[in-house]
């Protein structure tokens, strides 16, 4: 991903031609064709005519403005809500992993990068201003990955220095990517948690096309403590398959070997799921897949998820591995119900954050 | 265009290529043909021997039926095109009638065949057949409209596409297969055993002639062969769930056997979530009198002292060793 030879075609919103990113970065991609557009219908419309239009559409650049960037992060209705809020200064992401929820949410969305992100700093500052929420953690990873266009884009270079001693703030730049380089030429700042989403070498392989394996991930990790960030880490989603139990123990072990706990901000657990338009487009995409064939749930909420008891099975196995290390105290769990939550921290967290599950609100 | 009356023989049946709607003729149609004859026209191409039929299948076959042996034609010009005739067909149709998937891959097909490019059918017709206006919607419906054969069943069982898609995922004979077992089942429980028998599949990874030859599932197929009523089918499909969520099934299969254990009066009720998700119990009951009121607490009281609800909790909060 690091040579951004999967792009095929630029589109350029009409309205940013003349941006300076718009040309820095068509320059820096250079022979790649560019096409000048009016709207994002007329890209949908050639990458409806693709024998899979999703693979297509992040394949294709668009570099266009945004109205606003700042937004709640959605969570799913009956969960416990951990009050993230998001920065979304791209759209779409170039790797391909099979559980993605985004093959569901977009309507063909090509990787978009919004270019005004100077926009970005009033927008900031007048949210900071009318939020009272202590601990206010925010990031550029839930509608694509926070580090994969980042050398095209530079923007979570950008966010770094926005957010630098923004007190009571935590910005969250959450990847798959192993490529921070140019992170490390930005001094670290101490609300700036880089994260990374991590997985089984198993589960990279088959389900998370393009993406660095755990290996380098947890080796950018450690480079990124030793320039002086924080770090965070997403078991999401934890995939039950035949021998799980040991290879998902690995990986807990292999980070907390490497990462020191008091450079550990947070470790999130979330088990799959996901809404029945999301396997319905998966299983056509990815036919060598088989997660989504396992024993799943429909919720309340209309989403998939394994039983109850074989979640808590799951959340407690690899708690037990941070109680191992005292380090249970940095986990949360991802879009689980009060129910759950309530049998996680009996077992976890002696009962201390029953009223807030979060430790960081406190 | 021509009005005249044309023999029920004149027309060549064999030439289907304008057909797209999969309706047979109701005892009302025929009925009303019997007694007031037919009154709409129908539309008709002739290739210089016979007629070729454009619009008006239904209304022929039930004319048939009624013992009519002629019938109004409008007779169109044969210098009109193929894509012509077609797009008259269908857009005679449109207004009024429901297609079903079958039919939309049958119309997708046929526009195909007479020359429109999939650039103009995204277009001009998949949103307005309440399809995604993609290439691949195209590619699918085209591979289902081959399957002549298994189109009156997909017409009749009023698939969604998503229950075409899973079904083209499994191999030719096992299609077959599919269609005889879910026959008479109604919608929800055909996309349900569909399903069902992709997740078995791919989870165990073997063929659906394992899976349906299996000790529990094989004399249900065969008994589901057997017998025309659906509950045959209805109990494949539930021993199909069965080895689907064999945790989920258990569980409840003990709920159910601890339910049967608790004493409640007859107007009161104690259930829980199937799914599992939530580890409480519901109790609801009707009452008119507080001593009815109180008999239920005395009854609650009396199961709670003998451990019968702690029973149910332990299995509401079941937790997984291995």
């Amino acid at each position: 991903m690091q040579q951004n030879n999967w792009i095929k075609k630029i589109y350029v919103n009409r309205q940013v031609e003349n941006s300076p990113l718009v040309e820095r970065i068509i320059s820096q991609l250079k022979p790649i064709p560019v096409q000048l557009v009016e709207r994002l219908e007329e890209i949908q419309a050639e990458l409806r005519l693709a024998p899979d239009p999703i693979a297509e559409s992040k394949k294709v650049l668009f570099l266009t403005s945004e109205l606003a960037f700042i937004r709640p992060c959605p969570c799913s209705p009956g969960a416990v809500p951990c009050g993230y809020w998001t920065v979304d200064l791209n759209l779409n992401c170039p790797f391909d992993c099979s559980y993605c929820i985004l093959q569901a949410y977009f309507n063909l969305q090509p990787l978009t990068i919004a270019v005004n992100q100077g926009d970005l700093e009033s927008e900031l500052a007048a949210f900071l201003a009318g939020t009272r929420s202590k601990g206010l953690r925010i990031g550029t990873g839930e509608l694509g990955d926070s580090l994969a266009l980042e050398a095209i884009s530079g923007q979570a270079s950008f966010l770094i220095d926005l957010f630098r001693n923004k007190k009571g703030v935590w910005l969250e730049l959450k990847t798959k990517a192993a490529a921070i380089n140019s992170l490390l030429s930005t001094p670290a700042s101490e609300n700036v948690i880089l994260a990374w989403s991590l997985n089984t070498e198993r589960i990279i392989k088959i389900e998370e096309i393009g993406t660095a394996s755990p290996e380098e991930r947890l080796r950018s990790a450690e480079k990124a403590v030793e320039h002086g960030f924080k770090v965070a880490f997403h078991f999401d989603p934890i995939i039950y398959y035949s021998g799980w139990e040991k290879e998902y123990s690995e990986v807990c072990e292999g980070l907390l070997k490497i990462i020191p706990l008091a450079a550990l901000a947070w470790v999130s657990l979330g088990t799959l799921r996901f809404p029945a338009k999301l396997r319905e487009i998966a299983r056509q995409r990815f036919p060598h897949s088989s997660i989504y064939e396992e024993e799943l749930v429909r919720g309340r909420d209309g989403k998939f998820r394994y039983p109850r008891p074989l979640r808590l099975k799951i959340y407690q196995t690899l708690a037990e591995i941070f109680k191992a290390h005292d380090g249970s105290d940095k986990l949360y769990l991802c879009m689980e119900s009060p129910e759950v939550w309530e049998d996680f921290s009996k077992q976890n967290k002696k009962g201390k954050h029953l009223a807030s599950p979060f430790f960081w609100h406190e | 265009m021509e009005l005249r009356s044309i023999s029920l023989e004149e027309i060549n049946f064999d030439d289907i290529r304008f057909r797209f709607t999969l309706d047979k003729p109701d005892e009302k149609l025929i009925f009303s043909i019997q007694r007031a004859g037919l009154i709409e026209p129908v539309l008709v191409k002739s290739d210089g021997q016979a007629f070729i039929l454009v619009t008006g299948w239904k209304r022929v076959e039930a004319s048939r039926e009624a013992g009519l042996k002629e019938i109004p034609a409008l007779v169109i010009p044969s210098e009109s095109t193929d894509l012509d005739l077609f797009s008259l067909a269908f857009f005679e149709s449109y207004p009024g009638k429901d297609f079903s998937l079958a039919e939309k891959a049958l119309i997708i097909k046929k526009f195909i065949e007479f020359g429109l490019s999939p650039e103009e059918l995204i277009e001009e017709f998949l949103s307005r057949l309440e399809l995604p206006p993609e290439r691949q919607t195209i590619d699918l419906l085209t591979q289902l409209a081959s399957l002549d054969w298994a189109l009156p069943s997909i017409h009749r069982g009023r698939w969604k596409l998503s229950t075409a898609r899973l079904f083209l995922s499994f191999f030719p004979e096992e299609r077959r297969a599919i269609i005889s077992v879910g026959e008479t089942l109604n919608h929800n429980q055909q996309a349900e055993l569909i399903e069902l028998l992709f997740t078995l599949k791919k989870r165990q990874k073997v063929g659906l002639e394992t899976i349906l030859a299996e000790e529990e599932i094989k004399p249900l197929v065969q008994e589901a062969a057997r017998e025309r009523q659906p509950r045959a089918r209805l109990e494949l499909l539930s021993a199909l769930r069965k080895r689907t969520f064999p945790l989920v099934t258990e569980i409840n299969r003990e709920m159910q056997t601890a339910l049967r254990q608790i004493n409640l009066s007859g107007n009161s009720r104690l259930d829980y979530d199937h799914s599992l998700e939530k580890s409480s119990l519901f109790i609801s009951f009707e009452a008119r009198t507080t001593e009815e009121i109180e008999l239920l607490a005395e009854q609650l009281k009396q199961n709670v002292k003998e451990g019968k609800l702690d029973v149910l909790f332990g299995l509401l909060n079941k937790k997984i060793d291995k």
